[in-house]
């Protein structure tokens, strides 16, 4: 991982998310997932657990959400998606649009029980919550095959391989 | 009743003529004893009376456009006079939380600019967005300040799942009823508001106004409108309460300018 490249990508997309999120209304996309997704999926190493932390880390500071939850929970997706990646052969765009998307669910999903855990949320308003987190998730799981176009074509810049690594 | 009919109708009104003396002076003396008697109309108008009368209505449709006009100011008066009280500080948006679950919006003016936590945030009525041709009677609820930093502050919307807010509830101006209730507005996600915590017993139905309440933790000084009546149902759980969804009157997903409401005692 090259992290001034990294610096730089995910001070762009901090700007993208934080300035244009609202224009697509409820259903809006979520860049810095998707790209956590995307160095999980591809790259290799400790470092690349490092970069999903800290992209989950940007996200807490520029969201409502408590400081760490985010982090914690990009830390722990970015695990999970080291374990499973090797189930998943090629560079299919379905399979990255369904991890995307079904990345993005858990970790919504784990944000708003913590808003329940302490409180911030009424019970009754979980079902419909989780409608719009749904069609987010499948927003943001439809970009991913853009996302992966980006990325390969920054990843000399990145430091992340040309080829998909199968191992842990 | 085998006549024909010519001899029948002859017969009556051979009758009618008879009697028309007699009915006539009968009407008259009755219209005299009650003071109803009318005066006598003319044939023809002059036309000097035809002009005055005509000069008459254009005034007095001037007369009554004005008295309009006049009524129309007079009915924000009150909440004029109240909002007269605190200041206003114009914030534009600039930018929205990252996280796709709450529905929050950064403005470009902070504590540096008085813009304080828990102070109440007003946009234009409806999907005109322009604040400087907006009149303060114009204005609605759109949300609250939950984070304040020195240059910018967090503006958390009426549709963010933790929004909660003390309304009331009245009837529409045409029910000609005089009643207002209590409750509590919360969202339920996608955009849904909802009011609870309001009695079966009060007759409310769709289309009634929502009204953000004023109070001693708030910086409202008056009830200020937040939205109307989408529709309103028993609830589910709680029977007795109703189950109130209600339309923002700001064009939220558009919202692009909003004044901030600072009261000075705080």
């Amino acid at each position: 991982m090259r992290w001034l490249s990294f610096s730089i990508l995910l001070f762009a997309l901090i700007v993208v998310q934080v300035s244009m999120g609202y224009l697509f209304g409820i259903i809006k996309p979520d860049f810095l997932l998707l790209l956590a997704v995307l160095l999980a999926y591809r790259g290799s190493g400790p470092k690349m657990l490092i970069a999903c932390w800290i992209l989950g880390f940007a996200k807490d500071l520029t969201s409502e959400a408590s400081l760490g939850c985010y982090a914690f929970a990009f830390g722990l997706i970015a695990l999970l998606i080291v374990r499973v990646r090797e189930l998943f052969y090629g560079d299919h765009p379905l399979a990255l649009i369904i991890l995307t998307a079904l990345c993005s669910f858990i970790v919504e999903q784990m944000i708003l029980a913590l808003g329940f855990i302490k409180g911030d949320l009424a019970e009754s308003s979980y079902a419909t919550i989780t409608w719009a987190l749904l069609f987010a998730a499948l927003f943001t799981g439809g970009l991913a095959p853009y996302g992966q176009w980006l990325v390969m074509k920054m990843h000399r810049r990145l430091g992340l391989p040309r080829w998909r690594n199968y191992s842990h | 009743m085998m006549l024909p009919a010519r001899f029948t109708n002859g017969l009556d009104q051979m009758f009618s003529r008879l009697l028309w003396p007699f009915s006539k002076s009968s009407h008259e003396i009755t219209l005299a004893a009650t003071d109803k008697f009318p005066s006598q109309p003319s044939p023809t108008v002059s036309f000097q009376k035809y002009q005055q009368l005509e000069n008459e209505l254009i005034y007095s449709q001037s007369q009554l456009r004005k008295i309009q006009k006049i009524n129309n100011e007079l009915a924000g008066l009150r909440r004029r006079f109240a909002l007269d009280r605190v200041d206003f500080i114009t914030a534009y948006i600039i930018g929205s939380d990252s996280s796709t679950l709450h529905q929050v919006r950064k403005l470009d003016q902070g504590a540096d600019h008085y813009v304080a936590r828990g102070q109440m945030v007003l946009a234009a009525v409806g999907k005109k967005q322009n604040l400087s041709s907006a009149d303060k009677a114009q204005l609605a609820v759109v949300g609250k300040i939950s984070e304040v930093g020195s240059q910018t502050a967090s503006l958390q919307l009426l549709t963010d799942p933790g929004f909660i807010l003390p309304v009331i509830i009245q009837p529409r101006w045409d029910r000609k009823q005089n009643w207002r209730a209590r409750g509590v507005l919360q969202s339920i996600g996608m955009h849904r508001i909802v009011v609870t915590m309001v009695s079966t017993k009060q007759p409310v139905k769709v289309g009634d106004i929502v009204l953000a309440r004023a109070g001693k933790n708030s910086s409202l000084t008056t009830d200020i409108l937040l939205g109307t009546v989408r529709y309103c149902r028993p609830d589910d759980r709680n029977p007795v309460m109703w189950r109130i969804q209600v339309q923002p009157a700001v064009d939220l997903p558009n919202l692009r300018q909003v004044v901030v409401i600072r009261n000075p005692k705080e």
